[in-house]
């Protein structure tokens, strides 16, 4: 058994990952709607959790921004809400499996972080598809559901300990509920 | 979520008999505990957050106690996971849309 950190492994198997996802996506829907969609899913999100793993800043941000795409990408190619949570469980299955076909010891630590990028994308796919079909009955709803989702996931890295109050994911839990505020305080247009 | 717990003991342990545990009970308690969710104030976010908590726990609770988890128990818990928050985010989504007219 080889004790391998997870951003190398990833790193070596990038595009076999990619390829057990597609082959999983594929038995959910038919083939011609896998390309323009796994580009802007899985790959994104793996090249933002190998930055985070090499010792860089937490991803939260660009992690839910990159989910927040795809979820939109899904809506639009009508695809239901539940799409976003199995597409991202392919990829927890694709590296686990990998791992142990290949002998590979991922570290605890290592885990960890990934299933807590995959809760966040998972969490920004299914709210922005639900923020695209709020937003074609009320545009108000749309921008308060993003506001909230961006104040959760920074909320909820805070929460786990991974970060500090006084950096980037506490400037953007600041950020999202004082854009609430001010949405909510905004005049009423009164219609004519 | 304790329901949620004892149908994913009961998914393991029936794993590999006869009589599998069903995959649907899973999702129909699930999509209970969306609505619970959106009732509660929740937002779709804080569901799938709501059931990543569960596996931390599992996962965490395993490494204090020198409990190995394999990889196929941990595939199944994971399996689990994703038809439980699928369910409840679709449910979520569901009873959002029709409240909100």
């Amino acid at each position: 058994m080889v004790n391998v950190p997870l951003h190398e492994f990833i790193g070596a198997h990038r595009e076999e990952l990619i390829a057990r996802c597609t082959t999983e996506l594929a038995k959910r829907a038919a083939p011609t709607t896998i390309a323009p969609r796994i580009n802007h899913g899985v790959p994104f999100f793996l090249d933002q959790l190998i930055g985070e793993l090499r010792g860089g800043a937490p991803k939260t941000e660009d992690v839910v921004k990159g989910a927040r795409t795809h979820g939109r990408e899904l809506l639009l190619q009508g695809f239901a809400i539940a799409e976003g949570v199995y597409e991202y469980g392919d990829l927890r299955r694709a590296v686990t499996d990998l791992a142990v076909e290949t002998d590979t010891v991922i570290g605890a630590e290592d885990i960890r972080i990934l299933n807590r990028s995959l809760d966040l994308a998972i969490a920004g796919a299914v709210t922005q598809h639900a923020c695209g079909q709020a937003a074609a009955r009320d545009g108000e709803s749309h921008d308060l559901l993003i506001l909230l989702d961006s104040a959760t996931a920074a909320f909820e890295a805070l929460r786990k300990g991974q970060v500090g109050v006084g950096g980037s994911t506490g400037a953007i839990l600041h950020r999202s509920l004082a854009s609430m505020h001010a949405l909510l305080d905004r005049p009423k247009r009164i219609p004519a | 979520m304790p329901l949620f717990l004892t149908q994913v003991s009961e998914t393991l342990r029936l794993e590999t008999s006869e009589t599998p545990f069903p995959t649907s009970a899973i999702g129909i308690a699930a999509a209970a505990h969306g609505k619970e969710l959106v009732d509660g104030g929740y937002s779709v976010s804080q569901v799938v957050h709501d059931y990543g908590d569960v596996c931390q726990a599992i996962t965490e609770l395993a490494l204090e106690q020198k409990a190995p988890i394999n990889v196929k128990e941990f595939h199944t818990l994971n399996r689990c996971l994703d038809a439980a928050i699928a369910e409840a985010v679709t449910e979520h989504a569901r009873v959002t849309s029709l409240r909100r007219g």
